[in-house]
């Protein structure tokens, strides 16, 4: 494939003009966090903005600090369950998703550099931002977005594997409870864990999408503080592909699967997330945007 | 007739007592409004809701998955338009009745 390198491609409008265009999911005030926590995997979103719905039209929620917009994440939820007493677990099922929300801001959409976008991700450590839009709801892009952008070309970088792989896995039994596990996952700022036992890998939300299925809730209906209390090996664990660590970050972008939330690769160096793909090699000052080395930062 | 009035006429044939938009209190002490609610002595209580525009199908049956499951009621999902096999897969996942229209 031709590479398309050209500084047309700093722009978002240019290098993804479909991210502005395109409808995306969210979720009403008021509804349960139950069933936002549902939608977050029918397919799997990094997000769901929160909107509010009057006779005017619709509107994104705005966060009660001002700092921004509401919306629900996986990581919002996870943060909202571990802090809630295991007793109220079913009733937080039914409380609005808004309580389980997060804020986030919105960044301005006009003649938006995609390096301003990695600025974001950057910053607020989250693989995806919103996008404000003139005269629409803001948008969500996120890392799924970017990483076929190396396919194009307009994301190049010559580091590979050895160089972004996170050399120490975080590892637990299998038989650890999932309440500990994300108790720990959250301390680390991880989303994914490897079974110690080389059952795979767990991530966050592998355990949402097990905690919301029916058998589960079934269970937890009688006993709610039996939410958390499966083992990690009775979430299924997901394979890595396995690739050698002289393999190009390039190349391994070429086989990310966008469709697949846990999406991740190993190497004798270590793990390899969607994030080291493209986050890794900006923070590092070698990832080139637009065909522009040495992006602009900042 | 609509779909769920020919739903209410059925349950009300097998003798249940039916109300047309309704409240119902779930285990979680949430009140719920649902478009159909029915109750029979000895029986689990039915609910049912109308569905939503076909776009938005997978909201309407989740959101019916999540009453159902605080009630402990048996669902159907009313709706006025073909829904996706993808959405009737869910419903069927979630044990939901979809009612189409013929």
């Amino acid at each position: 494939m031709t590479d398309v390198t050209s500084t047309m491609f700093l722009y978002m409008e240019d290098a993804l003009p479909y991210v502005a265009r395109r409808l995306f999911p969210v979720v009403e005030e008021g509804s349960a966090v139950l069933v936002a926590g549902t939608l977050l995997d029918i397919p799997r979103r990094d997000v769901l903005p929160i909107v509010r719905v009057t006779e005017d039209g619709t509107a994104f929620s705005l966060a009660e600090s001002g700092n921004g917009y509401r919306v629900f994440s996986g990581y919002s939820l996870v943060r909202r369950i571990l802090r809630t007493d295991p007793k109220d677990w079913y009733r937080l099922l039914f409380a609005p998703c808004e309580t389980a929300s997060m804020p986030m801001r919105a960044i301005p959409g006009e003649g938006l550099a995609l390096t301003k976008v990695l600025e974001a991700f950057s910053r607020e450590k989250f693989g995806w931002t919103l996008i404000d839009r003139a005269g629409a709801l803001p948008a969500v892009v996120g890392l799924a977005d970017l990483i076929p952008l190396y396919r194009t070309g307009v994301l190049g970088t010559e580091l590979t594997l050895r160089d972004i792989a996170t050399p120490e896995i975080f590892s637990l039994p299998g038989t650890t409870k999932i309440a500990t596990a994300l108790l720990e996952m959250m301390k680390r700022r991880v989303r994914r864990v490897r079974l110690s036992n080389g059952g795979g890998f767990v991530s966050d939300r592998e355990i949402l999408v097990h905690i919301f299925s029916p058998d589960v809730l079934n269970a937890v209906r009688t006993a709610p503080h039996q939410l958390l209390d499966s083992t990690l090996e009775e979430v299924e664990p997901r394979t890595a592909i396995e690739v050698d660590s002289t393999t190009t970050v390039a190349e391994l972008a070429r086989r990310f699967l966008p469709a697949s939330g846990a999406w991740s690769a190993v190497c004798s160096e270590g793990l390899i997330t969607p994030w080291d793909l493209v986050m890794k090699p900006w923070d590092a000052g070698q990832l080139r945007v637009g065909g522009v080395s040495g992006a602009p930062r900042g | 007739m609509s779909s769920m009035l020919e739903l209410a006429a059925d349950l009300r044939a097998q003798g249940y007592s039916v109300d047309l938009g309704a409240d119902v209190t779930g285990k979680s002490r949430v009140r719920h409004k649902v478009d159909l609610l029915a109750k029979r002595s000895g029986d689990k209580t039915v609910v049912a809701m109308e569905g939503r525009p076909a776009g938005d199908a997978t909201y309407g049956i989740v959101a019916l998955f999540a009453v159902a499951y605080d009630v402990g009621a048996t669902a159907y999902y009313v709706a006025s338009e073909k829904i996706a096999g993808d959405d009737l897969a869910l419903a069927k996942s979630y044990h939901i009745s979809v009612v189409e229209p013929d």
